[in-house]
């Protein structure tokens, strides 16, 4: 009779075990949070010169295919205003547009894990990614709290066969939403290079939303905020949007 | 024993004080002439041990490489007048041979004339090869667009890193150069535009100069090495005379940075701020002492008794390290402010006994037999507190505990000993003027003692306030940032630190680098591959910038080759056809577009000086809202009379509508420009291989060692090195490299990883050594740490005060805490000395006396350490406001919690505020 406590204990701890998730059913479904069929947004990015200053770029961004398709453009400053990004095949296929001079140049397929202009985010970084998919080994190596939410912790590891510049990620997804908060990303001589924290996260449209994301190049001391204005998950593309001849309409 | 000898010292003094003024003036005449020729030094590597690899390897790479070390002329002005000046004062300073090996403020002209094309990367010979194939004017323009949409548009991150910046500004400034030329050709054509073309396209400015051309670069190669601190100093002050008469003759503005003039503004600095708060501090005391005494003849004996304790250590800190380091310069002033103490004890108790109506010998007897014991505890507690770190691995700070370990210990033997025989040679020459002396007044201060009395009765309510205070100050300590710029520590104002600053912004380009040598060409070439990827290095110079590795050399040769024979075989045109003229003016359409989107990827990117740069040559749009955008337009404006319409622009609209007479004249700058263009290009395609031995004395010198057997690598900084967390990543990054990296960041970085563990260990040695001290003293635990606890808690509130007032920790304020540790000791040990002497119930008496001395004490050592507040030099001031902070905080600690832990171990003994010792409970 004195067991019986201990035993209801060790049953409830099985139970919850046997709920937890496994790692790769988070990152799949913290994948689909953040690849909603298609929207519309208009978001700022803040960016820190080459003479110390913090510049303010605000533009629109468009997705469709779960986000495999994307259109960014800017809208602020006005130097700038109209320049436009195409991505398409998870940013495989990169081209620009100037508006000064009506042109479009595609850029190099190597761009995609290059740094978009002056932040510390990626192109790839823009667009879906099978990356977690085909690219990363993960695993559930723990609890943890991120302001106040419980999150799992997940470790993801290069598969062998890549060659990616951050062979560790480590991310926090929170259990409630599988929304991602933190990710701490390793390069190839083990130091942390760089945080992304995602805040402010609203639930739009049934789905939650971070606001506000903040890379951080912990090696460079540069950070990147981008801050979402406005979100709308009803968008629809109208066909040929996503196009390198829409580039100049 | 320490009673006798003080009794016997009394006896003497009072006995024969001629006698003993004779020895003292033989000690101090000794001591002179050995202080007399101390040596001051500010070098950071004699911090350092002397024997760390990092600082051997340094001084190795400063005697066998030329471009170790450096000076830089830093000029701006006009871009037409500054080569005038450079070409003016280079050869004076040339002339200064017993300083100066080589001034560097050209690009090795011969060697790229005759080789720039094997020193192109391969990728970029087969991107832009193109570009050297056809001489024409409308050949070169359009392969000059295919490359740059090659090159920097079809892949975006070609102008995001530093070194791909600083190309594409150069490229830039060629086709500011070329469009100048080309658009005075086409209305005045003067013969030498065509050949002056072609020599700015493909070789660009030769001298180092900022995007603007408005400010110019010379490195100065010295024949010395810097830590030679009196060379800095004469070369600085021999060739900034020559650099400032050749800037008054031409009309620029220059000044000179670097180590070597960085060097002489801070021993400058310190040299005259260490002899200003000296005497400042010296006079302070002096008005303080005469205010709370109302006496001037003793304050004043008890300042020359001071003085000659100081003109002891000096003397004796001669023979202990000969010269005085960056940390020991301050001796004079610390120990004005710590030696008074014992000065003010001695006269203290001296007047209080005389004023009981004891006589001169009595008095002198009490004096150096009951307070002279507390003197020697405290003195010695202070010594053995800095004396610990003489156990440290870095030079600076064992040399700093052994000078004021050993000056605290000689001012304490100059207190015991001058002062009473100063004393009593006064108190005898008014005796034999027939002057009678007056009665001392009473200048105990009362109010201290009744507020110890209350403060033992109600020790519950002391005992609770002093804790809530100290975790309220330790939470406020836990809160206190870290200001890692190590320039907020340099005096403000000064020129080299101005001119790197500006240097940093204008050519991001800072002049404190880091060393890695490779024993082979091999691996040279692997470590220059390996830095170029480091996330923190900016630029990096090496021996592959003009040797490449044979490997590659038989890759471009090949492609050199090539473009040599196509060049050979093309045809220089005497005529352009009307679909010439044409192909002309789309071209001229087409590299502004290229232009302008170089633009658009720059405002993207932060490329400022891109923008501004692309700015010049085809204008910007007025920018609306983006106040860093406005920013740089302002800086624009400045230089061009429309912003929208740049250099480029203009050229095009010219284009648009030529007259024949500028069709003429175009053809006229053709035909000198494509032969000039078609020879310089074949000149430098050269397919030859590079060897060390075609290189130019003046590269080799730079990169390889004298043996020839070994390479240097200078990796230039991203960012300022004096951000403390930028260093710590760049040393890291440097470590995992090469363990043969070195240069001043490194440098800088390990002596600040030696002073954080030295000064741990030393400061818990420091706090288990006084303890024990103290036990040894008072034969007790419990008072030693009853004169501890003040200290302890003092400390906390000590950081929390500084946090309250707004100051941050910097890299010199943190050895404050050491400091404090020999410093606030004291106050604790003369209150429980006192106590021992008068009674554990005597709180009124004790704090009304010592109480008095220590609150003097206190103040003089604040006025001592507060008068580093006004030095130049920050870093001191930073230090300086620390102590004072301290000092006060130990004082208020020390009064608030001794007669507060005595009320209470009074109330466990049942004696009520009347009785009760310690010991006892």
């Amino acid at each position: 009779m004195k067991n019986i406590p201990i035993l209801f204990c060790l049953l409830g701890v099985w139970l919850s075990a046997q709920e937890q998730p496994d790692a790769r059913e988070i990152v799949n479904q913290m994948t689909r949070l953040l690849n909603p069929a298609s929207s519309r947004s208009t978001m700022t990015q803040t960016i820190q010169t080459s003479s110390g200053q913090q510049r303010t770029l605000e533009f629109d961004m468009y997705t469709a295919d779960s986000g495999r398709s994307v259109l960014l453009r800017y809208n602020r400053p006005t130097s700038v205003k109209g320049q436009t990004f195409l991505m398409l095949n998870n940013a495989e296929d990169i081209w620009t547009y100037f508006p000064r001079t009506r042109r479009v140049r595609k850029l190099a397929s190597s761009s995609k894990n290059q740094k978009v202009q002056g932040s510390d985010f990626n192109f790839s970084d823009f667009s879906s990614s099978d990356m977690w998919e085909s690219d990363y080994t993960v695993h559930l190596v723990g609890d943890s709290v991120i302001h106040k939410d419980r999150c799992w912790k997940i470790e993801a590891r290069e598969t062998p066969s890549n060659d990616n510049d951050y062979p560790r990620i480590v991310l926090f997804v929170r259990q409630t939403d599988y929304s991602p908060l933190l990710m701490w990303y390793f390069n190839r001589d083990g130091r942390h290079e760089k945080t992304m924290t995602f805040n402010h996260i609203e639930t739009i449209d049934g789905i939650p939303t971070a606001k506000a994301m903040h890379m951080r190049n912990e090696l460079e001391f540069s950070e990147t905020s981008m801050e979402v204005i406005d979100i709308d998950y009803h968008w629809t593309p109208p066909p040929g949007f996503f196009s390198e001849r829409n580039l100049k309409k | 024993m320490r009673k006798k000898i003080l009794t016997h010292i009394a006896e003497f003094t009072s006995q024969s004080p001629w006698w003993m003024l004779g020895i003292i003036l033989v000690i101090t005449i000794g001591f002179a002439l050995l202080a007399e020729r101390l040596e001051f030094s500010t070098s950071i590597t004699n911090l350092m041990p002397q024997d760390d690899p990092m600082v051997k390897e340094f001084d190795r790479i400063m005697e066998e490489y030329a471009g170790a070390a450096s000076m830089m002329v830093v000029a701006e002005g006009d871009p037409e007048t500054l080569p005038v000046f450079a070409n003016t004062v280079a050869p004076r300073i040339m002339d200064q041979k017993q300083y100066v090996k080589k001034v560097d403020y050209k690009l090795p002209r011969d060697y790229y004339d005759h080789h720039a094309l094997m020193l192109m990367k391969s990728s970029d010979l087969d991107n832009t090869g193109d570009l050297f194939t056809d001489p024409n004017l409308t050949g070169f323009l359009t392969h000059l667009n295919d490359s740059f949409e090659k090159e920097y548009i079809q892949s975006d991150e070609k102008i995001s890193g530093q070194e791909q910046e600083e190309g594409v500004l150069r490229l830039l400034d060629g086709i500011q150069s070329f469009t100048d030329i080309l658009t005075a050709a086409v209305d005045a054509p003067r013969p030498g535009q065509g050949e002056a073309a072609a020599e700015a396209v493909l070789v660009g400015d030769e001298y180092y100069r900022s995007w603007d051309r408005e400010m110019l670069i010379m490195q100065i190669l010295p024949d010395f090495s810097w830590l030679d601190v009196d060379k800095d100093v004469a070369a600085t002050d021999t060739i900034e005379a020559i650099v400032k008469a050749a800037a008054e003759q031409t009309g620029v503005q220059a000044g000179l940075t670097g180590i070597i003039p960085l060097s002489r503004d801070e021993t400058m600095s310190v040299m005259n701020d260490s002899w200003t708060y000296t005497i400042v501090a010296i006079l302070l005391i002096f008005l303080l002492f005469i205010l709370s005494f109302r006496m001037i003849i003793s304050p004043f004996l008890s300042i020359l008794a001071l003085i000659l304790g100081i003109i002891w250590a000096m003397g004796l800190s001669w023979i202990l390290v000969g010269k005085l380091n960056l940390m020991t310069s301050m001796m004079g002033v610390v120990l004005a402010g710590l030696g008074i103490d014992f000065s003010i004890h001695i006269i203290a108790s001296y007047t209080e006994m005389r004023q009981r109506g004891e006589d001169v010998a009595a008095a002198l007897r009490f004096t150096l037999a009951k307070t002279g014991q507390g003197i020697i505890t405290g003195g010695l507690t202070t010594a053995a507190a800095f004396l610990t770190m003489v156990i440290s691995n870095n030079s600076g700070m064992k040399e700093f505990g052994l000078v004021l370990g050993t000056g605290i210990i000689m001012t304490m033997v100059a207190a015991l000993v001058v002062l009473p025989t100063l004393l009593v040679l006064r108190e005898r020459l008014l005796g034999r003027a027939g002057r009678k002396d007056r009665p001392a007044r009473d200048v105990s201060y009362r109010r201290l003692g009744q507020t110890a009395d209350t403060l033992a009765r109600y020790w519950r309510w002391g005992l609770a306030g002093s804790i809530l205070i100290t975790l309220f100050m330790a939470w406020r300590a836990g809160q206190i940032t870290m200001d890692y710029n190590y320039l907020n520590m340099e005096p403000v104002g000064l020129e080299s630190v101005k001119l790197q600053n500006h240097m940093i912004d204008k050519l991001n380009l800072s002049s404190d680098y880091s060393f890695i040598t490779a024993p082979t060409l091999e691996e040279a070439y692997d470590l220059t591959r390996r830095a170029k990827k480091m996330s923190t290095a900016g630029m990096v110079r090496s021996i592959a910038d003009f040797l490449p590795p044979e490997s590659e050399q038989r890759r471009r040769s090949r492609r050199v080759e090539e473009i040599r024979a196509a060049m050979e075989q093309a045809q220089v045109r005497k005529d352009f056809s009307a679909g010439e003229y044409q192909t002309l003016v789309r071209e001229i359409d087409r590299l502004e577009m290229n232009i302008i989107e170089i633009q658009d990827m720059a405002v993207l990117g932060g490329q400022d000086k891109v923008y501004l740069k692309t700015g010049l040559l085809v204008g910007v749009v007025p920018e609306e809202e983006d106040t860093t955008l406005q920013h740089l337009q302002r800086e624009l404006s400045a230089k061009m009379p429309d912003i929208t319409r740049g250099k480029l622009s203009v050229l095009r609209e010219k284009m648009d509508a030529l007259t024949p007479a500028q069709k003429e004249n175009l053809l006229s700058f053709q035909q000198e420009f494509a032969p000039a263009f078609q020879s310089k290009v074949l000149a430098m395609a050269n397919p030859e291989p590079l060897t060390i031995a075609s290189l130019p004395e003046s590269i080799r010198n730079q990169f390889v060692g004298k043996s020839g057997k070994d390479f240097l690598i200078t990796v230039f900084p991203k960012n300022n090195v004096w951000e403390l967390r930028f260093l710590k990543h760049l040393s890291q990054d440097l470590e995992q490299l090469s363990p043969r990296a070195t240069g001043m960041p490194p440098v800088f970085y390990r002596l600040m990883g030696y002073i954080a563990v030295d000064g741990r260990r030393s400061s818990l040695l420091a706090v288990l050594l006084i303890f024990l001290l103290l036990i040894v003293d008072f034969g007790s635990w419990r008072k030693a740490l009853l004169a501890l606890s003040p200290l302890l808690v003092g400390m906390i509130w000590m950081v929390g005060t500084m946090e309250l007032v707004g100051y941050q920790l910097t890299l010199l304020n943190i050895m404050a805490l050491p400091l404090i540790i020999g410093i606030g000791i004291d106050d604790g040990v003369h209150i429980v000395h006192r106590y021992n002497v008068e009674g554990n119930d005597a709180h009124r008496g004790v704090f009304a006396s010592t109480g008095r001395a220590i609150l003097l004490t206190s103040l003089t050592t604040m006025i001592g350490f507060g008068s580093f507040r006004y030095a130049a030099y920050r870093g001191m001031g930073s230090m300086g406001m620390a102590l004072f902070i301290g000092v006060g905080t130990c004082f208020v600690a020390t009064v608030w919690l001794i007669p507060v832990l005595m009320g209470w171990w009074q109330r466990r003994n049942g004696s009520g505020a009347q009785g009760g010792n310690p010991d006892q409970s």
